[in-house]
Parts: C-alpha cells; structure tokens; sequence
C-alpha cells in the first residue's frame, strides 16, 4: 500500500469509535417501500432483461441495483468461498443509502453510479452491469487510479469534497463492501473464521498459515 | 403494577429508580426487612425475557447495527455516542423528543429510562476511591470537604464485591485499592509487552488488566462471561452485573419489593406539620394519572440529575428553593470526566493473535499528582484502552486493492495496534450548575432541566497531559504512528455525570450528610451521582453502589433506634 494510504488508513482508524463496527446484512427491511430515484437514462446497450438484482430493490433502479451489485462482486468475488454478491451485500448497501446516509451522501452516491456507467459506455459502448467481468474490472481499475491519484492531489487539503462523485463511490463501496462481507451470513462463516460463543479468551495464540481473520 | 390508594399505597421504604444503585437500595433495604416500593419511571425490562438483540448475529441486525437518519432524529443526542447507541441497543436510551433539556452550554446528557436505568449498558469498569481522593478537596481547597474517608467506605467496597463480582488483578497501589477479586482476565501479547516495557521506563505507573463487573467463573448464581463482547445488549447469562440481573431478582426474592414501572416521581411530600418527608408523588407514565405513596425512608436514586430535578421540584415554605437546599448548593458542582485519546500501531507479534472477544481492557492507574505535585494542574486522570487486530482498515484504504487480491487479503488479519483513552477529574465549580426552567415543560408537565456545565482551565490543562503522556507512552513501547487525540470533550459525554446535591460536613455548603441523608430531612437519602462531592477519576459507580450499600444499612439501623 502506499504511504498515502497506509497515513489515511491510519488516521480513519485512529478517529473510528471505539467499538467501531460498521455494517453488516440486512434482511429485508420494514420499510415502506419509496418511490426508487430515477437511475441513469436507458441508452444504448442497456441492461439485457434477463439479468436481475439478488433482490428487489426499494431505491435503485434495476440498472442502479446491478451496477452496485456488480462492483461489489468485482470486490469480493466468489473464490473456493462465496463472494459479495451470494452474501447479499448489496441488499444492505442499498439499505444503507435509503435510510442512514444523509441526503448529500445519497446523491453523491448516485452520481457516482452514473459516472462509472458513464465510463463503461464510453469504453464499450454498454453500460456496467451489460459489461463482461473483464470489462468491468478494467473500468474500475480506471476508476481506481483516478482516485488514488485524487487523493494524492488532496493529500494537503485533507479534502475528501474535491473528489469526483466516482472517486467517492468507489471508496464508499470498498467499506461498505468489505465490512458488510465480513458481517454478513456467507461472508462470516465462510470467509472468515465465525464463533459466536468463544467461551474463554486468548490473548496470546499462534496464528497458523491457514488461520483465518476473526469476523467480528 | 399499579398500586391503589389506601393501605396499599404505604411502605416502610420508597425507592426512586432501579438503575445501578436503585436496585442496590432495593436489595439492601429489602434483606434487611423493610417492604419497599421501587419505583421506575420507564418500562419494565426482565432479566433475559426481555433482551430482544442479546443473541443476534450480524446478519440479524438491520442496517449493518448502524443508526437510521430516522432513530438521529428521535435521539439527536443519544446518537452524539455513536459507538454505544446502535441498532441493537437503541433501545436502552432515551427517546430525545420526548424527553427534552436546555442546553445552556453544551452538555451530552446520556440516559436510560427503563427498569435497569444504564446499568444495562455501563461500561463494568470498578475502581476503587483512596484517601488521595477522598482529601482532594480538602488539601486543594476546591469544593468542600468530603464528610468520609476511605476507612468509612472500605468495608462497603468489600460488601458490594462480594455481590457483584469483579474480575481483576491486585497490584499493590495504596491509592488504587485492591479488592477481593475474581481472577482477571488475560491481557493480549502487545498488551503484556507493554506492561513489561513500561515497567522498567516508568517504574511509578503499572498496566493492570481492567478490573471489570463480567464474572471469570461462575458466581451467586450468575454464569461466567463467554468473550461474546455483547454485554451492553443484556446478557443471557447473566455474566455482568446489572441490575436487572443482579439486584432486583435479590430483592424480589424476599418478597418484600414491590415493582412499579412506569411510575415517574415528580416531587417529595413534606408534611409541614411532621417536618419531615412523608412520601412522593408520581405521575403515571401512561395514562399521566398521579398517585400519592407514603413511607417512612425515601431513597432517590433516580440518577444524578434525574434525583437533583425531583429535589429542585419539590418546593414548600420550608424549601422554598428546592428540597433540602438550605445551602444553595442544590444543582450546583456539576461534573463529568473530562477525556482524551491516543493510539499506536505495532510491527511486531505477526505470527499471534487472540481467541475470543474480550470485554475488557487494560488500565493505568492514575501516576500524576500522586506523589510529586505538578504546576500546571491539580488531581489526576487515568488511562484505559486496549490492543486489537484487525478491523480491516488497511485494506480498506488500498485504493486500488480489488478481487481475488483483496479477498485474500482480508483474510489475514491485520497488523496490532493499541487504542487508548483517559479519564480526568473534574473540579467543582458552583457555577456548573442545573436549574429548572418552569416556563417550559414535557408531555408529563415537569419543568425542563436546564444545565450550563463547562470545563475550564485546570480540565484542559491536565487533558493536555493525559494525551500527551498517552502518545510519550505509545512511541516508548515501540509503538509507530502515534497519534494523541480529543480536541476538548463535551461534559456529559463520559456519562459520568455527578454532583449537585453534595455530600459535606456542613449544611451552610452542602446538601448531604455522611451517610447521604439530607441534613435538612434525614428520612430522605441521596445515594446515586448527585451525592457526589468531587469526581475523582475513577468510573463512579462502584462507589455509588458502596454508599448505597452503606448509606441503606444506615437507614435500617436508625429507623430500628426510633431515628427516622
């Protein structure tokens, strides 16, 4: 990691509350159901029918839902274990947008989406979730570069606001997905090494090579 | 549990609230043979029944456990501790809405209003007072003198350990008492490295394992913690205490507590001609119906400004600024622990990790204004905190990190690091002080509760220090990256909350005697926060419920010599 990110890492951890846990899966919530903001404009190379979210959205759009799904999955794919998008991750993303983050976060947050199915058109000419995979990882590899280099023009300024709505989506979705894996029921229990009642407590084991981070 | 008119509305005991030291006024008046009725303003919240999120996975919380822009807006300040008010333990915390306060300056004023009070989500940390604490005020001339020292208190220390178990490790500090502990709980490989490193540079502090209310073996009937870490959503098992847990079921066992929740006390009763307290009013906190109950001995444990509202409410010729203030100090002396922070990241033990979650950490003892005198503050703080690995923020921050890579990564846990925090003493100053403002009410009618709290100079000065010698600490045990934080903390925000109807020798400046009785009415005792005559640095509660302890062991002994 560089030491740009390594010093930002820090910091973020430095000032996280002292039980700082994030997110994890939600089931479905009880909530009625708003009206889903209006997603990005139906181009060409629209999103074939037949592919849908892991679930039915109450905010996004279905090209909204995929395109998040997706990044998720480009994130933490499936392995020998289940990746973010069989652990429902963007269910409690979505979750998360409708009803924690604030307005400002929201829109952002959208616009972030628009701008990364902006960029899949105009490299293939479709937009992200009707993108092969190999598509999608070179758009977010775009997507990442340009925030690194972001942040290193920020690095002074300690401002997160002159990043691009893309550079701040995508490091939203890199928490959220993360911490919404590890906290998730696949995520957990697959991924990570899960014990919900460890009885005693260690302070001082060996960490085997096949040891797996603690979920929680 | 409404109680009716007549006979059946007189006790020989009335207790006002089932938080931390209500329920101990409750077990220890009822064992010692008085029928008492507890009254809880809020709802009732049984042992395990009524733990709705104790088991929950992850996965079963909403939201990720995080709080809605909806719940912000019912609990704008709850919400200010975002790391203890979440999706699985909201509901343990006031409903602000419904529950306003004026905030002359900014005060975070923390509460649970539920059978429990926050005793459900106290941070089990118990530290014992010394002489060094207890002669503060007289030695440095803030405040007044406690009417105490620590021989009045050691033995009621012993009688609360013995009850509710604490885990921890003597370490020999006469102003850091030992107690008669439950074996501690094991510090982690960067925590004990530290505490070896930190012996030899500064042989005047000790790093001790905290000492902490989770039960290490199974004790009075309760279970032995399980490192599930979950303790502020109740605890199946029992394995910290609480009252709910703890002291209701031993006075309920006696046959001799009645519980009434939902029972908000608004005011004393003073009967003019008997010139003493004869009960309390209360205001149903459903249907707003008020009811009258009479007793012999009254303890207000309705916490620290919840007990100081009822006395400042309760006005007659007689008090006419507010029961027992023939002083003035009624409301006034308010204090929190002002804190600070600090953290370091280490290079080192990679090949180690720990088993279980520990709810617990470690602990150094106040080591400033012990022996030497500083110039630039009085008293003390102590630090806390704890080692950890993990939390996924440093791939988290690989911005270009995806895929198969980051999935492995995660995998692995990251490097140690150490977080800690402090804890200062607050000095008394008449002028932090509470008032009642009439002109403005809650749903119930009861005049809202108006604070103008701030720290001042010798609180920045000694968090200067704390954080100063937190950061000096980490870069000496070979910690990197050390950053010290806190940029002046908001009083309230420790819900440590104290003073306002102090304890002192004298009634001219203080509103309690030594054992907590009002001076100007010695049926009515105070044995929550308000008592409190200083602050110390210490997390207060074990010392509240050894007053209680004590002070309801007092009551008993008086009304059986025809005192009360």
């Amino acid at each position: 990691m560089s030491t740009i990110g390594r010093r930002r890492a820090l910091e973020a951890l430095a000032s996280l509350p002292v039980s700082g846990g994030l997110l994890a899966c939600t089931p479905s919530p009880k909530h009625p159901a708003p009206s889903p903001q209006p997603g990005a404009p139906d181009g060409p190379g629209a999103v074939a029918p037949e592919r849908r979210p892991g679930w039915a959205p109450t905010l996004f759009s279905p090209e909204q839902a995929l395109s998040v799904e997706d990044v998720t999955e480009q994130l933490i794919p499936e392995t020998d274990t289940p990746g973010a998008r069989r652990a429902g991750v963007a269910e409690l993303i979505e979750s998360l947008v409708r009803d924690v983050f604030e307005e400002q976060e929201r829109s952002v947050f959208l616009a972030g989406i628009a701008q990364l199915n902006e960029m899949a058109r105009e490299t293939t000419g479709r937009a992200f979730p009707a993108c092969t995979p190999e598509e999608q990882r070179s758009v977010l590899e775009k997507v990442a570069a340009a925030t690194a280099a972001q942040l290193a023009k920020n690095e002074g300024a300690q401002n997160a606001g002159t990043l691009e709505p893309v550079a701040r989506f995508w490091l939203r979705m890199r928490d959220l997905t993360i911490y919404g894996f590890a906290q998730s029921k696949l995520g957990a229990t697959l991924a990570f090494a899960y014990d919900p009642v460890p009885g005693d407590y260690q302070g001082c084991v060996p960490l085997e090579s096949s040891d797996k981070t603690w979920a929680l | 549990m409404g109680v009716a008119t007549g006979k059946a509305n007189r006790f020989d005991a009335i207790v006002v609230g089932t938080g931390i030291t209500g329920g101990w006024a409750a077990k220890e008046l009822c064992e010692r043979g008085l029928e008492t009725l507890v009254l809880e303003r809020g709802r009732d919240v049984r042992h395990v029944e009524d733990y709705p999120t104790a088991d929950k996975a992850p996965w079963e919380l909403p939201y990720g456990d995080e709080l809605t822009l909806e719940d912000k807006r019912r609990m704008p300040v709850q919400s200010r501790v975002g790391w203890a008010v979440k999706q699985s333990t909201k509901h343990w915390f006031v409903d602000d809405t419904e529950h306003p306060y004026i905030e002359e300056k900014p005060f975070d004023w923390i509460r649970g209003y539920q059978v429990g009070g926050r005793s459900l989500t106290w941070g089990r940390q118990c530290y014992r007072w010394s002489d060094l604490d207890f002669e503060a005020n007289a030695k440095d001339g803030f405040g007044v003198d406690w009417p105490i020292r620590y021989r009045d208190i050691a033995p009621w220390y012993d009688h609360v350990e013995a009850f509710i178990g604490i885990s921890g490790q003597a370490e020999g500090l006469a102003h850091w008492p030992d107690g008669n502990f439950l074996p501690p709980m094991q510090l982690n490989c960067l925590e004990a490295s530290l505490k070896e490193r930190w012996r030899t540079r500064y042989p005047d502090r000790t790093l001790t394992i905290g000492r902490a209310a989770n039960l290490t073996r199974p004790h009075q009937g309760r279970g032995q913690c399980l490192n599930r870490d979950l303790c502020m959503r109740g605890c199946p098992h029992g394995a910290y205490f609480s009252s709910n847990s703890s002291t209701l079921p031993a006075a309920a066992q006696t046959g001799r507590m009645t519980l009434a929740p939902d029972s908000i006390v608004t005011s004393l009763i003073w009967d003019e001609r008997a010139g003493k307290a004869t009960g309390v009013t209360v205001i149903d906190a459903r249907t707003k119906e008020t009811r009258e109950y009479f007793a012999r001995v009254i303890f207000l444990n309705a916490s620290t400004l919840g007990t100081t509202s009822i006395l400042l409410d309760s006005t007659s010729k007689r008090f006419p600024d507010g029961f027992g203030n023939d002083s003035g100090e009624l409301g006034r002396n308010l204090m929190d622990h002002p804190s600070g922070a600090a953290f370091g990241l280490s290079e080192e033990f990679g090949d180690r990790y720990y088993s279980g979650r520990r709810p617990n950490g470690i602990c150094i003892p106040r080591f400033r204004n012990v022996t030497e005198q500083r110039k630039d503050y009085v008293r003390g703080f102590y630090l806390a905190g704890y080692a950890t690995r993990g939390g996924f923020w440093g791939p988290v921050h690989d911005v270009p990190l995806m895929g198969r890579e980051l999935k492995a990564s995660l995998s692995k846990p990251g490097p140690w690091y150490l977080r800690m925090w402090g804890f200062g003493e607050c000095l008394p100053y008449r002028e932090n002080r509470v008032t009642l403002n009439r002109e403005r009410r809650d749903a119930w009618g009861l005049p809202l509760l108006s604070i103008a709290c701030e720290y001042r100079e010798n609180e920045a000065r000694m968090t200067e220090d704390l954080k100063a010698s937190a950061a000096e600490m980490l870069e000496a045990g070979g910690l990197k990256y050390v950053q010290a934080f806190g940029e002046g903390s908001t009083p309230g925000s420790a819900i440590h909350e104290m003073g306002t109807a102090r304890m002192g020798r004298d009634p001219k400046t203080s509103v309690l005697n030594a054992h907590n009785q009002v001076h100007a009415a010695p049926n009515v005792f105070v044995t929550d926060g308000a008592c409190m005559t200083s602050s110390a640095c210490q997390n207060p509660s074990f010392t509240y419920m050894a007053l209680t302890a004590r002070a309801a062991a007092h009551a008993v002994a008086e009304l059986k010599r025809g005192h009360l």
